[in-house]
């Protein structure tokens, strides 16, 4: 999610919003806002109405199709699935 | 139209402590507080080291500071008046009184009212406060809110003060408190206000 090139960051809603859109760790987010403490950091990205990371709809198609085979062999090993 | 609002006097109060009202005078724009809070500035005990300080503060900033009448300012400066009637070794006596519990918080429920219905939409309104009650009052969709904390962290970050963590440490050594609280929420709706673009880096 991170390494895609970053503009420049200066509020802490700068911060948020690069979090949220994976362009920068938490690490780097914590440090820009000033807290360091990852509750803290949640309260401030949620109260400042920002949001988690999230992937795009194609990477989280991607994951899904990667992890269904996995989950189907687990379901066929405990016989949950013929 | 940029505006600064302040609705609680911590942020001013926290940063004249350190001799650092200068931050404030930096945003290159109108800034609105409530008669309370000018009260509160001009208003402390006699010995208080803020008072001087803030008149000449508001003095020197002439119509660009713009101090907006609520019906609390408006009670308290009655009472006032009224305790200044008294004989004067009955006032401290009656002083209670005549005080107007919560005068402060609901001034700025009030400001906020006056925010949100009186001030243009397209007006970018950027709201700094200290006290963590004021995050929960609806300024309005076109307003940015701002915590003091959050204000540090961004002249920080623009190189103008080496740290806020120093800044809010030098505070504390006066004995105030002001959270470290990172909040900073854009406005929902209107033209976004470039408060940055707003702030002299010079």
């Amino acid at each position: 999610m991170t390494g895609q090139p970053k503009r420049s960051l200066i509020t802490t809603a700068d911060f948020l919003r690069a979090y949220e859109r994976g362009e920068i760790s938490r690490f780097e987010a914590m440090r820009g806002i000033g807290v360091d403490d990852y509750r803290a950091f949640t309260a401030a990205l949620l109260g400042s109405g920002f949001h988690l990371p999230r992937g795009s709809e194609e990477e989280t198609a991607r994951e899904v199709a990667d992890v269904l085979p996995l989950l189907r062999r687990q379901l066929e090993d405990v016989g949950e699935l013929p | 139209m940029i505006r600064l609002v302040i609705p609680d006097s911590g942020p001013l109060i926290s940063l004249a402590r350190v001799g650092r009202l200068d931050l404030i005078d930096r945003f290159r724009c109108p800034i609105l507080i409530t008669d309370v809070v000018e009260m509160e500035l001009l208003d402390g005990p006699p010995d208080a080291p803020d008072a001087p300080v803030f008149k000449d503060w508001l003095g020197d900033r002439g119509n660009r500071i713009q101090v907006v009448e609520t019906s609390y300012g408006q009670l308290l400066r009655q009472n006032r008046e009224l305790l200044a009637l008294l004989p004067e070794e009955q006032r401290n006596a009656q002083r209670r009184r005549f005080k107007v519990k919560n005068a402060g918080e609901l001034s700025v429920r009030e400001f906020s009212d006056e925010v949100r219905n009186r001030l243009a939409p397209q007006d970018s309104v950027l709201v700094l406060f200290e006290d963590q009650r004021v995050r929960t009052m609806s300024f309005g969709d076109h307003v940015h809110m701002m915590s003091s904390w959050s204000l540090a962290k961004a002249i920080e970050n623009l190189g103008l003060i080496p740290s806020a963590e120093e800044l809010f440490d030098q505070i504390e050594r006066t004995g105030r408190t002001p959270p470290r609280d990172p909040f900073d929420r854009e406005a929902k709706s209107g033209e976004p206000g470039d408060f940055i673009g707003a702030y002299d880096r010079s």
